[in-house]
Order: C-alpha cells, then sequence, then structure tokens
C-alpha cells in the first residue's frame, strides 16, 4: 500500500513539472519605440507573469511565468489587443511527459485542451515549441491560409463543439490550434 | 526610387506652408498605445495686413491621450496675438479618433480611422487698426498720414480664427517605416462665441478636403 502511495506521489509530482515555461509573443502594428513599452508595461501588469524580455528590434517579448500559476493564453493575447496592437505570432514552450499527439485529434496537455495540426503522429517529451494557429494569434492572413488545415468548426470559434470533443474535453470548452 | 520619394516630401512640405489646417488632418490612422499620454506645442507665425512691421504668432499646446485600443483624444488651447496686440488665450478644442478598421502585420498595416474636431473661439469677424504711413508731401519731403486698416476674419481655420467642426476619414497604410496616409475631411464653420459670422461676409464656412501625405517613421531603440 506504502508504494502504491509513493508511485501517486511521484504522479502528481511530475504532472505538476508538466508546465508551460514561457511563451513568446510577436506583435504587430508597432510604428514606435513607444508601443514596445505599452506592451511591455501590458504584460508586465498580469498577475501570473513574472517576467517580460523585449526585443524591440523584431517587437518580441519573452513572457515566463510564476511557478504554478495557471497561464490563461487569451490573457495574454487580450493585454497586446487591449494597448492597441495585435498578436502576429505566439509560441508557447511546453514541457510534456510523453504525450501522443495525432493530426487534426484533440489532446489535453498543462490543463489546457490542444488540437494538433499540420503534424505526423508522434509522442512529445522534454521540451517542446508549440505555434498557435487560431483567430487573434497569428496575422489574419495566415489565418486565412491555415484555414485549410482542418475543416473543423473549432477553428473558427475556439470552443470545442461536438466535433472537437476527446478525453477530459467537454463540449462548450476553450481549445487551441497548434503546431509544431 | 529614392528621388521620387525625395519629389513626393518636396511637393507636400510647399503644400504645408500654403494650407494652413492640413496638420488637423495629417493625424494617421494609428493611435497612440493605450494609456500613453502625449504633449505637443505647434507654433504657428503670420504676417498680418494690419501691421507689417510685426509678425503675429499663435501657440498651440495640445494633449494627447491614447484612451482606449480604438479610441485616442487630443485636448487644445489656442493664445494668440493675431486679433489684438497683446496675447490672449482664444478657445480651445477637443478631437477624438476611432480606429475601426485594421489589417495587421509584422513590419505593414493598413488601418482606417474616422476622426472629429471640434472647437469654440472668441475672435471677433473683423478688426480694424489704425496704422500710420509716409507720403511725400509733394515739398520733396514727407509727411505722416493715419489710414485704417481692415482685416476679415474670413478664413476657414478651426485651429484659432473660428469655431467650427470637422468630420472625416484617414485610411494608413505602412510598410516598414513609410507609411502613405489620405484623409477626407469635412468642415463646417460656425459663429464664434462673441460675434456672429456678419451678413454677407464672404467667409469659407463649408470645406472638403482631401489630403494626400507620406510619413517616415524613425525608430530609436531603447532599453526598458
Amino acid at each position: 500500500m506504502k508504494n502504491i502511495f509513493f508511485i501517486a506521489l511521484i504522479f502528481v509530482s511530475t504532472a505538476i513539472n508538466a508546465q508551460v515555461k514561457k511563451v513568446s509573443i510577436q506583435a504587430s502594428g508597432l510604428t514606435c519605440s513607444m508601443c514596445s513599452n505599452a506592451i511591455y508595461k501590458a504584460l508586465q501588469s498580469i498577475d501570473f507573469v513574472d517576467n517580460v524580455d523585449a526585443n524591440i528590434k523584431n517587437s518580441t517579448f519573452e513572457i515566463t511565468f510564476k511557478p504554478n500559476a495557471d497561464i490563461d493564453f487569451d490573457k495574454l493575447r487580450n493585454k497586446v489587443e487591449d494597448a492597441g496592437f495585435f498578436v502576429a505570432g505566439f509560441w508557447a514552450t511546453i514541457h510534456f511527459n510523453d504525450l501522443n499527439i495525432k493530426n487534426d485529434a484533440p489532446v489535453e496537455a498543462v490543463g489546457k485542451n490542444l488540437m494538433f495540426l499540420h503534424i505526423s503522429d508522434q509522442q512529445l517529451s522534454g521540451d517542446k515549441t508549440i505555434k498557435f494557429l487560431d483567430k487573434g494569434y497569428v496575422s489574419a492572413k495566415e489565418y486565412k491560409k491555415n484555414s485549410s488545415l482542418t475543416t473543423k468548426e473549432c477553428y473558427k470559434t475556439g470552443i470545442a463543439d461536438a466535433t472537437c470533443i476527446g478525453k477530459g474535453i467537454s463540449k462548450g470548452s476553450r481549445i487551441y490550434h497548434v503546431t509544431i | 526610387m529614392k528621388k521620387i520619394i525625395w519629389t513626393a516630401c518636396v511637393i507636400l512640405f510647399s503644400t504645408v506652408t500654403h494650407a494652413q489646417e492640413l496638420y488637423v488632418n495629417t493625424e494617421p490612422a494609428s493611435n497612440m498605445a493605450t494609456g500613453s499620454i502625449g504633449f505637443r506645442v505647434l507654433t504657428k507665425l503670420y504676417k498680418m495686413n494690419f501691421n507689417n512691421s510685426f509678425n503675429s504668432y499663435r501657440i498651440e499646446p495640445e494633449l494627447m491621450l491614447g484612451a482606449t485600443r480604438r479610441w485616442m483624444v487630443h485636448f487644445a488651447g489656442y493664445g494668440s496675438n493675431m486679433f489684438q496686440k497683446k496675447f490672449r488665450i482664444e478657445g480651445g478644442s477637443l478631437y477624438a479618433k476611432y480606429r475601426f478598421f485594421s489589417q495587421d502585420d509584422v513590419h505593414e498595416h493598413f488601418r482606417l480611422a474616422a476622426f472629429s474636431k471640434i472647437s469654440l473661439v472668441d475672435n471677433p469677424q473683423e478688426l480694424k487698426v489704425e496704422s500710420k504711413k509716409l507720403v511725400p508731401d509733394g515739398n520733396g519731403g514727407y509727411t505722416q498720414q493715419l489710414y485704417t486698416i481692415s482685416y476679415r476674419n474670413d478664413e476657414f481655420d478651426i485651429d484659432g480664427n473660428n469655431s467650427g467642426v470637422i468630420v472625416g476619414v484617414v485610411a494608413t497604410k505602412l510598410v516598414n517605416k513609410i507609411a502613405a496616409s489620405a484623409s477626407l475631411g469635412y468642415g463646417n464653420r460656425f459663429n464664434n462665441l462673441n460675434e456672429k459670422v456678419q451678413p454677407g461676409q464672404p467667409c469659407t464656412c463649408h470645406k472638403l478636403q482631401c489630403i494626400f501625405w507620406l510619413s517616415f517613421i524613425t525608430e530609436r531603440v531603447y532599453k526598458l
């Protein structure tokens, strides 16, 4: 019985370890260096954000998080838009624990519902960087171009409907479309 | 290509010097970042025909605010010695801009915005000034003569001269560091706070204006 408890403890600790290590956001619509500063301040004001590293040359922001914080990707995107700009690229580096993924099929990881597109079926282990493809996470041009990757309705809405539900993913929950 | 751009700039610059109210409409479709504050002071010099010996000036301090992701507002004040010899405060204006369309990429964007400016000014519609000039007295000398010059506030300029309103739309296309903008605006002048437009005054009371301009964005990198 003790052994089972020990295994359970290991399982819990690894589950916590599977987390978002950092997020990189490339912003668009910037016309001045003060714009970078506005985004930097907006991101820094989020409660779960630990540190923001701004690269003004290519208008990207590298964000690290407070330990064990619940990271809300939509909140990060909204903060950039509230400052008056748009997200042109959004990447998350996540530590995966042997997660099996299939193209255009939903999976649950780091407490988020993910739909991998444009990939070959594989197992993800260790730190991997995934690129978000949802509306508002890429430029309008790129979003339109990527629409050929799936026929599912949730690509347009970001909300899991009957075609996008899976194990642990209920109807009406937020689902993110990503690729590697 | 460089030559074409420079030529276009020179042409634009010469338009600026002739069209007084151009800068009202030359605000690009892009807004300032939310929560940011800007301040600028514009000084204009005029050669008034009632007194050639001094150039009148007008000072316009302007406070600019990025209100939300789509709205920005400007508050401006006007003060000059154009209609009297001493400097006085003439009025103020409120400008608002609403960005309603954006198509953004990393190094380019296309944006559309609607803008409006309302201005309240208390300047007179006509000003008579007594002046002296030297005229030949017929004996080989000169004598001083008094005469009156009138200056009429006929020109459409809601940035200080008269009260009025401007509404319009502006489009801006940015590619790397060059932004091309075009705006279409309609202006209507109303009575000034203290004096109505005189009957028969040949004022420019309405104005439709279409402007195209280029701007260059310079970027300096600051450590955050």
